[in-house]
This record gives structure tokens, C-alpha cells and sequence, in this order.
């Protein structure tokens, strides 16, 4: 189904602060945006919890994930929302 | 996005040219790149990461508590993935690679299933496929697969 591609595939994604670099601790993963929402909003159930969003750019597939995001905010009502978007 | 616990640290923010951006490591967030479709067809990897322990020291942050609450994320989040597939990858040797540090959703295979391609990057040339594990994929190999993955690449 897919064509074939060249080894090593997978490139080092670039850190939380923007440097490109290999991550002791992280986690990938292919999930549905329903299935990601109902996981964030079972471990963000709590009041001491606060996100940030992020977006680097406009392009179709951030600005969705900026809504996923918006989404999960509004499912819970009294989380303190910081959104910024570049 | 970052998800942080006020417990832990606020939101720190830092004065740049392009603005205000918020400090990682002093926010003692997890990061959490969402897996998103992209015009229908492609499926993107997503990702929770955190920076190592030693990141966290050299600013003066004992990470313990960090690090135990992204294991407890990390856990969570695998839980719900579909162990009895892994991802794929098959190689110009003409080998099939098994990326089982990679979690898979029973949603996104069933996307796989309509054919959505899996990849990294949207405008990435490298795909990745899906297929049923002999065994199932525990979250202990996965760490260790994680870290195995992310060396050789």
C-alpha cells in the first residue's frame, strides 16, 4: 500500500524548544482527532491544570489542531485558558 | 500545545523578537503534539515529549515529579492504543520495520483500513503501514523501542 522508502525513515522531530534533538522521554503515536479529545479532556480533568496552544502557521492541518484544542477547552468549563496564536 | 500543572510551575513566558514564547523546561510542561489528518488523506504522527532530566537540572528543577506525572500520561495514553497492531515501515532492503515504540489507535487503523496514509510529515516522501502483532505491544517495550528508534535516526 505504501511505496518504498529509503532507511533510516524516521527523522528526529524537533524538541519542545524548537532545537532538533533526540528526546529522552517521548511518546509517539496515530490516533483520531475524537480519540485524542477524550483523552486529553480524562487527563486534564483537573483544577490545577493549564495548557497553552500553540501554532506555528496557518497551513489546514495546525489551524484543526487549534481547533481540537478550542474544543477541548470549551468541555471544560472552568479551566483558565491561555491561547496564543503566532 | 503544552500542558502544565500549576502545582508543579505556571506558564513561564519568555520575551523573544517574535514575540512572547513560553518557556519549556522552566514550565515544567508536557508537550503535546496533536496527531491530525491533513486534507483527508494523511494521517500525521503525533507525540507527548518532555526534555531529559538533565535539561531540567542545569536550570536547577528536580524533574521527579515531572517525570512521574508524563509516565502516568504516557501510560494512559498507551493504554488506549490498539496492541494487537504495529507500525510498519517498509524499507528499500525490501524488509518490513516494525516501529513499536509507535502506538496506533484502533481509530487510525481503521483509517488505515479506508487507506489514510501514515506519515511523519505531511510533505514527507516516507510512509508507514499497519499490521496485525504476533504478540502484543506493552508499554515497557515500547519505552525501550522509543529510545532504541530515536538513536539510530
Amino acid at each position: 500500500m505504501s511505496p518504498m522508502s529509503p532507511q533510516p525513515a524516521r527523522k528526529p522531530a524537533l524538541s519542545p524548544v524548537g532545537k532538533i534533538r533526540d528526546y529522552i522521554m517521548s511518546f509517539e503515536f496515530y490516533a483520531t482527532p475524537v480519540e485524542q479529545k477524550q483523552w486529553l479532556i480524562d487527563q486534564i480533568h483537573q483544577e490545577n491544570i493549564w495548557m497553552v496552544g500553540w501554532s506555528f502557521s496557518r497551513k489546514y492541518f495546525q489551524v484543526q489542531g487549534a481547533l481540537m484544542i478550542l474544543e477541548t477547552f470549551r468541555s471544560i468549563q472552568k479551566m483558565q485558558v491561555t491561547l496564543l496564536c503566532t | 500545545m503544552y500542558i502544565g500543572r500549576s502545582d508543579l510551575a505556571h506558564a513561564a513566558w519568555e520575551k523573544t523578537q517574535s514575540g512572547d514564547k513560553i518557556n519549556f523546561v522552566n514550565s515544567q510542561a508536557i508537550q503535546f503534539v496533536a496527531s491530525l489528518m491533513v486534507e483527508g488523506r494523511v494521517l500525521l504522527e503525533g507525540r507527548i515529549a518532555i526534555m531529559r532530566p538533565s535539561d531540567y537540572k542545569q536550570h536547577n528543577i528536580n524533574p521527579a515529579n515531572l517525570m512521574r506525572w508524563y509516565r502516568k500520561m504516557r501510560e494512559s495514553l498507551s493504554s488506549i492504543m490498539a496492541h494487537d497492531f504495529v507500525v510498519i515501515q517498509r524499507t528499500t532492503l525490501g524488509t518490513l520495520k516494525e516501529w513499536r515504540g509507535v502506538g496506533i489507535t484502533p481509530g487510525a487503523v481503521a483509517l488505515r483500513f479506508k487507506g489514510v496514509l501514515l506519515k511523519q510529515f505531511a510533505e514527507g516522501a516516507v510512509e508507514f503501514d499497519i499490521k496485525q502483532s504476533a504478540r502484543p505491544v506493552k508499554t515497557r517495550e515500547v519505552d525501550k523501542s522509543v529510545r532504541r528508534g530515536m538513536k539510530g535516526t
